[in-house]
């Protein structure tokens, strides 16, 4: 405030020295919430999630003005591009005409020799569609939060994709909002096969466009293009959801094209997982604990 | 009145830029991932500010949005808050000495500071196993905020009018701070 300076001698003797011990007390308080986050870690990010639930709504006010901002800058650069674009899509068009034709024979057949062969396919996913809220990507590590949280039922580790692919993993829920670690983060490691020649591998990130693919298996039969998915190892993750596509530099390390639309993601389906069974026991698989239990007191009915 | 109230209108500008370039972090646009470390605009900005007109920039305003971008980052909690703080305050005593000198002057005290915090943040994470991001990022990313420094100071003196203080001012403001 701008009091005279006069008026203000008195009061300063008192206020530098609180302002002092405000700010060093502030420091003191910050310095030991750095250290109970190493020691407490679960707890501290317990608040964290507390904390950002409370700032979801306001977040997404305060994103509104630069989400249209940067929507009407794509609005002019797609205008400008309108032209070419259009026929590169009718191209597009016709191509996909073919396909989808040969996708009609191929699944009516398909229908065909399933019936044949009896065979029982897993069930279709269930998912939870949501928004993707901001891009907390940093040196730290590439993630994002959505809008679905364990209020929606959304549960650590499943899977988030895109329309055309995954995106990553949840890990870390809040009520209302959620955490997905991408592919590309450097933690991400995700059990993948590749297609045609179904050889193993593990999509690892690396913090760049393109996570590196790690063969467990010879890798002599893969090709550029080829496609990579899910292989559904370690239980993790359900089978055959599109990663990418294999790109093969020559004498270098193999990489994957991701199929999900990192540029412009905005929804993201999370898939329910139901958790696989665990076979602890021989027995368990033939007959379940509890009726063998209930078998040893012989009062089975 | 008059002056108070332009006081305070200053102190609400500079609340409202730090809280979006904050929130310009967060926006979803591109998400993949990029090859040049992101600059830290509002460190800058907190200095730009401070060494200008120590009086618009309240600590507490410097304090909760630092930590709260701290927490929506998934940052490790409160360590880079407290370097931020203290290196606010230390310039906040500074401003006046720092002020009178050249711009190339407050530029190499900026960079030097930016340097000691990133290197001290790292240490600190290494030393408490807090797995710290790639050493190597730290010098590119020093590199890019000290670089964009005085394209800050531009906009925060042309663009929002925050100039230093003049020889009539300067006696009230060390009375007040």
């Amino acid at each position: 405030m701008a009091l005279a300076p006069g008026e203000q001698n008195s009061d300063l003797q008192f206020r530098r020295p609180i302002r002092r011990i405000l700010v060093a007390a502030a420091i003191f308080l910050l310095v030991g919430l750095f250290l109970l986050w190493r020691i407490e870690n679960q707890r501290v990010e317990q608040f964290r999630y507390y904390i950002i639930d409370l700032l979801t709504p306001s977040i997404k006010i305060g994103l509104e003005p630069g989400q249209v901002i940067v929507n009407t800058i794509e609005a002019m650069q797609d205008l400008a591009t309108v032209y070419t674009r259009n026929e590169e899509l009718q191209r597009e068009i016709d191509d996909l005409k073919a396909w989808k034709f040969k996708a009609q024979l191929l699944e009516s057949q398909n229908a065909q020799f399933r019936n044949l062969a009896n065979v029982q396919t897993s069930a279709t996913h269930s998912f939870i569609i949501s928004e993707i809220l901001v891009d907390n990507s940093s040196q730290f590590g590439h993630s994002i939060l959505i809008n679905v949280g364990s209020r929606n039922g959304v549960r650590d580790g499943w899977p988030a994709i895109d329309s055309l692919g995954l995106v990553g993993r949840v890990s870390g829920v809040g009520r209302q909002s959620a955490r997905v670690i991408l592919l590309t983060d450097t933690n991400s490691r995700i059990p993948v096969k590749i297609q045609p020649s179904s050889a193993r591998g593990i999509a690892s990130g690396d913090a760049s466009t393109f996570p590196i693919l790690d063969l467990l298996s010879n890798g002599s039969k893969i090709e550029s293009g080829d496609a990579v998915v899910t292989s559904g190892d370690g239980g993790m993750f359900p089978p055959d959801i599109l990663v990418g596509t294999v790109s093969k530099p020559p004498n270098q390390i193999l990489r994957i094209v991701p199929a999900a639309d990192f540029r412009h993601l905005s929804y993201i389906k999370v898939l329910r997982v139901t958790p696989i069974e665990q076979i602890e026991s021989a027995g368990g698989l033939v007959l379940n604990t509890e009726s063998i239990d209930q078998l040893a007191s012989g009062d089975l009915r | 009145m008059n002056n108070s109230f332009a006081l305070w209108s200053y102190r609400a500008a500079f609340t409202f830029i730090l809280a979006a370039i904050s929130l310009g972090n967060l926006l979803p646009i591109d998400i993949r991932p990029s090859q040049i470390p992101a600059p830290d605009i509002a460190f800058c900005a907190i200095a730009a500010w401070m060494l200008r007109r120590s009086d618009y920039t309240p600590v507490i305003v410097i304090t909760a949005v630092t930590f709260l971008t701290e927490i929506v980052l998934f940052h490790p909690l409160g360590l880079w808050t407290a370097l931020v703080l203290l290196a606010a305050e230390f310039l906040r005593r500074n401003a006046e000495r720092i002020r009178y000198h050249s711009f190339l002057t407050e530029c190499a005290h900026f960079a030097v500071l930016y340097l000691v915090m990133s290197i001290g943040y790292h240490l600190v994470l290494v030393i408490s196993f807090a797995h710290p991001p790639d050493f190597g990022d730290v010098l590119p990313q020093v590199l890019i905020t000290v670089a964009l420094y005085p394209l800050v100071v531009l906009a925060t003196v042309y663009i929002f009018r925050v100039r230093k203080p003049s020889s009539t001012e300067v006696g009230i403001l060390r009375a007040g701070f």
